[in-house]
């Protein structure tokens, strides 16, 4: 089990120290997809990388906060021990498929790397895998994720492959050793909407198959629904609303959560009607707000909105939301705006 | 095999294609040769009699109509013959190609292995520390080995090290051994200050070169996909970084062996060696015909192949590359 517990993360910037990630609280189940969905530059992915410790060490800095993967802190390990963490524990899939791969290296050899790398040692620090045996073990890993012909073509190099094909690949390194956690960061993102169903479909295979679980990043709301069940929405650098997918699309507690989902293309919409949109700019996390980063694009903000961040208000059990207007001492009528 | 086959035709291409090159260098060389006025006995002023001088140019066949002289030219290079020097009497553009060639070659060579790896490792660990110390340290290298001409480093190299350093060395130690000889081409200790004058200008390009592939690559995604593999630091550095960031640094290196190798008139001026530099310049003042051709022609078929080469060399190094367009 994944725990993130009041994360914070700031990346120094040319203008200033930007507060990427304020505050995330996410605890994700075993055996289980969670989302965490949000608009570019809300924090999704910095989050995502911050498990992997993959985020550039020179300008980011980590503010705050715990990662607990099986009760272990990861922000505490060593380099060393982490990169026992990556690869082996918690394997990752990126948003572009296309610039993921090293173009001068045999996929082949991309996947056994990180075989080899995790392969038990004996008694003298010897490798207990062959170069051959991993090659056979890539060839069945190719195979698990449906490319054809995988004795041929692991010997082949990226440029060989289409996008969703390098996104198999991507998805079989990131599997190899069968890690216990998979961070998806976009992974559909760069595909076509059909090769997007066979990779959430062949993620979803995997994941059930090895009872792993996933976190996907997304700003998809399509992707979440078919495919999470667990989904945290996140605004300005923290989780304004989680829950199941359930609760979340059918009874959405946070504005923001209500103005995606209303922003969402419908299938049978008049053409001449335009698409719902939000209006105003997401928060500048070099000047982060004070209170609720929404209040600004709010249409139901109160005065207490932009002075004071909202606590988080638990909804019903395991559905959560960060917003004034669950406060008890919150008028009824101005609730049912929302929804309105 | 149909690959060799087609990597055969592909050669078979480039090689006609470097013959024309070369073609087109003796052509337009032998016209600029002739459009220069004067000629190898009469460059502008001289005092002989025109009774000599129309004998001495009928000798060598100076007398000839233009084109004629050119076809004579063209048949004997057919034959491997590339002519006497006139300036230098009795010794053939061959020889003299045979005996000082080898020499730029040697000087050539140190300077480019030395510049490419002093340029490697200095691009290398800029990239790594990016703006710390050493990257600035790789800046100023990178500036002055440019901006500064080889005869002032060379000379500032010969007065500190071998005229300043070697006194101290006899005052201090009595003796008259000489680590920086200022000048001539004899043992190992003799190459140290002309390989690294004549290799600056190719540090400083390999640097730069190096360095800005290196902080492309570095923040490529394949890099972070390396890392999230649990590889260390050292392998992601090697496997990863290092061997995507030569590609472009490649080209430009086989762009230097012609430059390097065809022998510099001014270091080898400055430090007395006994190159091919010399020859060149010399030639083309003394309208010396048959060497300026000569050694023009030779640099024209080294400068091809060695580009031809790095061709051949860079579809190993990047898959991406087929050099016979074959489709696998």
């Amino acid at each position: 089990m994944l725990e993130i517990k009041d994360l914070r993360v700031s990346f120094h910037t040319y203008s200033g120290e930007v507060q990427a990630v304020r505050g995330v609280d996410l605890t994700v189940p075993d055996d289980d997809i969670t989302a965490i969905v949000g608009e570019s530059g809300c924090g999704k992915s910095m989050t995502a990388q911050t498990v992997m410790r993959l985020h550039d060490m020179s300008i980011t800095e980590i503010k705050s906060g715990e990662i607990l993967l099986d009760g272990k802190d990861l922000l505490r390990l060593t380099e060393k021990e982490m990169q026992q963490i990556r690869g082996k524990e918690v394997g990752m899939i990126f948003q572009d498929p296309m610039t993921s791969l090293n173009p001068t290296m045999t996929v082949g050899a991309q996947i056994t790397e990180v075989l080899l790398q995790h392969a038990p040692k004996d008694a003298r620090g010897k490798s207990t895998l062959s170069k051959a045996q991993a090659m056979e073990q890539a060839v069945s890993l190719l195979r698990e994720v449906k490319l054809p012909d995988p004795e041929r073509r692991v010997r082949q190099y990226p440029h060989e492959f289409s996008g969703g094909q390098r996104q198999r690949i991507m998805i079989a390194i990131a599997m190899a050793c069968h890690p216990k956690l998979l961070i998806a960061d976009e992974p559909t993102t760069a595909l076509d909407v059909t090769v997007q169903a066979q990779i959430l479909e062949l993620m979803r295979n995997l994941q059930t198959t090895h009872k792993a679980s996933i976190i996907i990043i997304t700003h998809d709301l399509g992707v979440v629904a078919n495919f999470a069940k667990h989904v945290s929405v996140m605004y300005g650098g923290m989780i304004v609303e989680s829950g199941t997918t359930l609760q979340i699309f059918q009874d959405p507690q946070h504005p923001y959560t209500h103005s995606l989902l209303r922003a969402i293309p419908r299938k049978g919409m008049d053409k001449a009607q335009e698409l719902t949109v939000i209006e105003g700019t997401p928060p500048d996390l070099v000047k982060p707000p004070q209170g609720c980063p929404f209040a600004d694009r709010c249409e139901c903000a109160m005065r207490v909105c932009k002075d004071h961040l909202p606590p988080v208000y638990t909804h019903q059990a395991g559905h959560t939301c960060r917003c004034w207007l669950m406060d008890p001492d919150c008028p009824p009528e101005l609730r049912n705006k929302e929804r309105g | 095999m149909r690959g060799a086959v087609k990597l055969k035709k592909y050669l078979l291409g480039r090689v006609v294609v470097a013959l024309v090159t070369v073609f087109i260098v003796i052509t337009l060389t032998f016209v600029l040769m002739h459009l220069i006025p004067g000629t190898p006995f009469n460059t502008g002023n001289t005092n002989m009699d025109p009774d000599a001088l129309a004998q001495l140019e009928a000798n060598y066949g100076l007398d000839k109509p233009i084109f004629e002289q050119y076809l004579i030219y063209l048949n004997n290079l057919l034959h491997g013959n590339f002519g006497t020097s006139i300036t230098y009497t009795n010794r053939s553009v061959t020889e003299i190609i045979l005996r000082s060639f080898p020499v730029s070659l040697d000087l050539g060579l140190r300077a480019m292995i030395f510049g490419i790896i002093a340029g490697l490792l200095l691009g290398i660990e800029a990239a790594l520390h990016h703006n710390k110390f050493i990257d600035r340290f790789s800046t100023v290298v990178a500036i002055v080995g440019i901006s500064v001409p080889s005869f002032v480093l060379g000379t500032l190299l010969q007065l500190v090290l071998g005229l300043w350093f070697s006194g101290w060395v006899k005052t201090v130690f009595h003796t008259d051994f000489q680590l920086f000889p200022i000048a001539r081409w004899e043992s190992f200790r003799y190459t140290i200050l002309p390989s690294f004058v004549l290799s600056l200008g190719s540090i400083a390009s390999i640097t730069r070169m190096m360095r800005s592939s290196m902080l492309d690559v570095m923040s490529q995604d394949y890099v972070k996909t390396a890392r999230s593999k649990g590889i260390s630091e050292r392998a992601v550095t090697w496997r990863h970084e290092i061997r995507n960031a030569l590609l472009p640094v490649v080209t430009i290196i086989g762009r230097m062996v012609g430059n390097l190798c065809t022998g510099s008139f001014v270091v080898e001026n400055l430090f007395a060696i006994p190159g091919l530099g010399k020859y060149y310049v010399n030639s083309v003042t003394a309208r010396d015909y048959t060497l300026t051709m000569g050694l023009t022609i030779f640099y024209a078929i080294f400068i091809v192949t060695s580009t031809l080469l790095v061709d051949i060399a860079y579809g190993f190094i990047d898959p991406r590359i087929s050099l016979a367009g074959r489709k696998r």
